[in-house]
């Protein structure tokens, strides 16, 4: 009688466990909140990945390998948000096209990322979108990046992913709230959203731009954050991008992406991103414009470098920076909606669409003839000093977005 | 391998038992001894297959011996040289592998020598298996022990349950149980209460105490690295530090009980309410108890305990309560805390003998409550040493503890600017509130399942409150969910959210 009962005792225990253990499970793995289960998109269930932000490193190692791109777009949230990985732009023989862009990446996440997605061996064309701040000498990776989840180790062997990791999340209440979070917001639109292409869109931030006074603080807040955090002044930050011996330069990651590039013969094409001119005043500010214009040279020089020494052409080094029809635009005074930019960094997938046209000849886009020049070993001096003619022209016209990106950088000292 | 993990929870642990299970079912239990011992050495080398080597030299080292000095105990004829041997050969390896580094530091300091940073890799429970083993050299020179097979002694030191952070265990306590237990086979019993011990020790240290943490380690790290701590946060850190080792080491020695009964083996407490104690003295009766036990018996009675006046008991305690502080680690933080405990303890000794005829003070509710409270001050306050991870960080603490930063300055008492403190969220006091409700008013789950024993040496403290635990379909539902949430909080995917880049 005792034994039946203790018997009984644990079959209800396990029962209970098992059963809400199993369910919860099920439920992670028919949402799919974080994408990574490779299950069906179903619109008003789970088609909008609302809590994907949180686990991006997780996710975009996992979803590449389900993609098998073709194409991939590399870089930092600009290119995440900016750079559109499903458009008619890309050519068949280009698709599919998955954008591995991390925010919060520095060059080296961005390296292992494309590393990664290469060794799976699909990948024959690539957009590798680069900001000064991503080749900060004092990178470190960021929370949630893990090299375990990679084909390829650091070295550049392969390796075996950890996929208990994607098994662990299944069976984790931290992705099962995520699941109820997912269901249960399909129908809102105030979030950044991550579509199945890697892309995100930030589809809702036009009413949110309404609630928050317009573009205006945005960029303040954006400028602010860069002063003070990311292009904090020398020698608070290490800037030494140029020093081509120097081993920690995220200029040597720059190159061994190059290189792998050019030995898996993808055709490559490099972008300096369009952020507002405003940000090349925060950049001035922070006494980096020359360690700007440097940075430049240093990419041109690399891809030089490393296309002699595969014995192919060069890539194109596509510089969209710069002052141009796109980024000196109006900042509004009101709650005026802009054509182009978020914030002073991050641009709209419009601007993404007229990068792709401009890079690819599209002839349908009308694309403005100063939006983005080519740099090479030949043209780079004269295109640093039209940068720098430019800017005296913008300091006159745009006079007070001028003082106002500027004056970030006098908070700190 | 960590009793939290995956590998641990749905792979070694179901293969070992269903080993242990086949095994009883055909008749071939005298094959459960190296079934365990196997299992158990691999859980061990899981972690660095290396000190698997050393870890079996020191077994069969010290079972060779333990043999000597049993036979020598039998024949009445002491070999009291081979003890001594023993024992500071058990001592050289810890000291080796734990404590050169910090001697070398000592050396450096004070003599003036070079040994400069001494850094050996510490093998994982070497603290355990050597002070486990010096105990039964000990016993065996007593004469009440003396193990004749390998296999056993060498399954009594490694058994997987209690290898890596104790209980530390008599031989006397297990042996005996060994041959009937494992001739018996698994029981619906040992099972039942084995599951139920393993999810309420899951609980306590994966929801309970990792929780806790994320308010605890901030605050410390901030003090290491040389911050202010204001009041608020000083308290707050204090107290989820308090509470988080206790849920944390306790909740894995009830999963140690836990795992050893499911093959029937009952392991001594090791922990029994320590935070409702109304003394220091009451405090170590109910705190880590096999360590306790380990250091009265092995270290303050030999010293000579009380046995030679008071001057020598209080010079004996503080000697083992130093020496208990180092065990920890090797650091002066710990030798700080072990000198607070000792300090603490004399004033209570001190104490008791002073009032020993106001015996009307034990009895009063008011004193009764007063004398908790400074328990737990004292106690959280000599926390703060053992957490902090340098002697600067924790005086970081200490002085927010006592508003030095922004409490005292701002009621005049001391002159400085105040500091404005960041602050702790709410969440800390709801945390701290439930987790201490838990460990101050609650049962614990040995009072609660007192009728089943679940653990040897457990006081015999009744529960006023109604909860005895049985084996009916109610209390395997709250078992079944108890374990389900730890399960699900094995994993907290790191959340990142850095969009702004």
């Amino acid at each position: 009688m005792i034994r039946r009962s203790f018997r009984r005792y644990l079959i209800v225990l396990l029962g209970v466990a098992g059963s809400l253990y199993i369910s919860m499970g099920i439920v992670n793995l028919l949402v799919d909140p974080f994408g990574i289960y490779d299950m069906p998109r179903i619109d008003g269930f789970n088609a909008i990945k609302v809590d994907v932000d949180k686990h991006i490193r997780l996710a975009k190692a996992v979803q590449v390998r389900n993609v098998l791109p073709k194409t991939v777009i590399v870089g930092s949230s600009r290119a995440m948000l900016g750079i559109p990985a499903t458009d008619p732009l890309w050519s068949r023989e280009k698709q599919p096209v998955y954008n591995l862009s991390l925010y919060g990446g520095y060059l080296y996440e961005a390296m292992r990322y494309f590393e990664h997605a290469v060794a799976l061996g699909t990948v024959e064309h690539a957009v590798i979108v680069v900001d000064l701040w991503m080749f900060d000498r004092d990178w470190e990776t960021r929370p949630g990046f893990s090299e375990a989840r990679f084909v390829v180790d650091p070295d550049g062997q392969p390796q075996t992913p950890d996929d208990t990791e994607i098994l662990k999340t299944l069976f984790s209440l931290d992705t099962f709230r995520s699941s109820l979070r997912t269901v249960g917001r399909q129908d809102r639109d105030d979030i950044l959203i991550q579509g199945a292409d890697g892309t995100s869109d930030w589809r809702s931030a036009e009413g949110w731009l309404r609630t928050k006074e317009g573009h205006r603080p945005q960029f303040g807040y954006m400028e602010h954050m860069f002063a003070t955090t990311a292009w904090w002044p020398e020698p608070g930050r290490r800037w030494a991008v140029t020093d081509p011996n120097d081993p920690n330069s995220p200029l040597q990651f720059f190159r061994r992406m190059i290189r792998t590039s050019y030995e898996k013969s993808i055709s490559s094409r490099i972008v300096i991103s369009p952020s507002h001119a405003r940000i090349w005043e925060v950049i001035h500010a922070g006494g980096l414009w020359f360690t700007w214009e440097n940075w430049k040279r240093a990419l041109v020089a690399i891809v030089d470098e490393e296309a002699e020494r595969a014995g192919k052409p060069p890539y194109k080094v596509w510089d969209f920076s710069g002052y141009n029809a796109i980024t000196t635009e109006r900042v509004p005074n009101t709650q005026e909606l802009m054509q182009w930019y978020w914030d002073g960094s991050h641009f709209k997938q419009s601007v993404g669409r007229l990068i792709l046209a401009r890079m690819f000849d599209a002839t349908d886009v009308d694309v403005p003839s100063d939006f983005g020049v080519v740099l090479s070993s030949v043209s780079i001096e004269h295109e640093l000093a039209r940068i720098r003619d430019a800017r005296e022209t913008y300091l006159t016209t745009h006079k007070q977005d001028a003082e106002e990106a500027a004056r970030w950088h006098k908070l700190n000292k | 391998m960590l009793f939290n993990s995956y590998i641990f929870l749905f792979a070694f642990l179901p293969l070992t038992l269903v080993g242990f299970a086949v095994l009883s079912r055909m008749d071939h239990s005298k094959w459960i001894i190296p079934w365990l011992l196997a299992m158990s050495l691999v859980f061990y080398g899981w972690w660095q297959p290396i000190y698997l080597a050393l870890l079996l030299g020191s077994v069969i080292a010290n079972f060779l011996i333990g043999a000597s000095i049993a036979q020598g105990a039998r024949t009445g004829q002491p070999r009291t040289g081979v003890l001594f041997f023993g024992v500071a050969g058990n001592l050289a390896l810890i000291g080796w592998f734990k404590y050169l580094g910090f001697f070398a530091g000592i050396s450096d300091a004070l003599m003036g020598t070079e040994f400069g940073f001494v850094d050996v890799a510490l093998p994982l429970a070497i603290s355990f298996f050597t002070f486990q083993q010096i105990a039964y050299l000990v016993d065996c020179h007593r004469g009440l022990a003396g193990e004749p097979s390998i296999l056993k002694y060498a399954l009594f030191v490694t058994f997987f349950p209690q290898l890596i952070a104790g209980p530390i265990v008599h031989h006397s306590e297990v042996m005996r149980q060994y041959e009937t237990a494992f001739s018996r086979g698994p029981s619906a019993l040992n099972l039942a209460i084995g599951v139920t011990l393993i999810a309420v020790g899951l609980f306590k240290k994966v929801v309970i105490a990792d929780n806790l943490a994320l308010y605890a380690t901030p605050v410390f790290a901030d003090a290491d690295a040389g911050g202010t701590i204001g009041f608020a946060r000083a308290w707050a850190g204090t107290l989820a530090y308090t509470l988080q080792i206790y849920f944390d080491f306790s909740g894995y020695s009830d999963m140690a009980v836990g795992l050893a009964r499911l093959f029937g083996i009952r392991l001594p407490i090791n922990f029994f309410s320590p935070y409702k104690a109304t003394s220091i003295i009451e405090f170590w009766r109910r705190w880590h108890i096999t360590l306790s036990r380990f250091l009265r018996d092995y270290l303050y009675i030999p010293l000579g305990g009380s046995r030679y006046g008071s001057f020598r008991r209080y010079a004996n305690l503080m000697m083992t309560m130093l020496l208990g502080g180092l065990w920890h680690g090797a650091g002066w933080s710990f030798v700080i805390w072990g000198g607070l405990h000792g300090v603490f303890l004399i004033i209570n000794h001190a104490w008791q003998f002073a009032t020993k005829d106001f015996k009307w003070l034990r009895r009063n509710v008011g004193v009764q409550i007063v004398s908790w409270a400074m328990t737990i001050l004292a106690v959280s306050f000599a926390w703060v040493f053992f957490r902090a991870d340098t002697f600067d960080g924790a005086m970081a603490v200490v002085n927010g503890l006592i508003g030095v930063n922004d409490i005292l300055p701002s009621m005049g008492l001391i002159s400085g600017e105040v500091y404005a403190d960041a602050g702790t969220g709410k969440r800390v006091w709801r945390w701290l509130l439930i987790a201490g409700v838990i460990a101050v008013l609650c049962p614990n789950i040995y009072q609660i399942m007192r009728r089943y024993r679940p653990a040897l040496g457990q006081p015999n403290h009744k529960t006023r409150l109604p909860l005895r635990w049985r084996p009916t379909t109610v209390w395997a539902g709250i078992t079944g969910l108890i374990l389900v949430a730890s399960l699900v909080l094995l994993t907290q995917v790191s959340e990142f959210l850095y969009f702004r880049f």
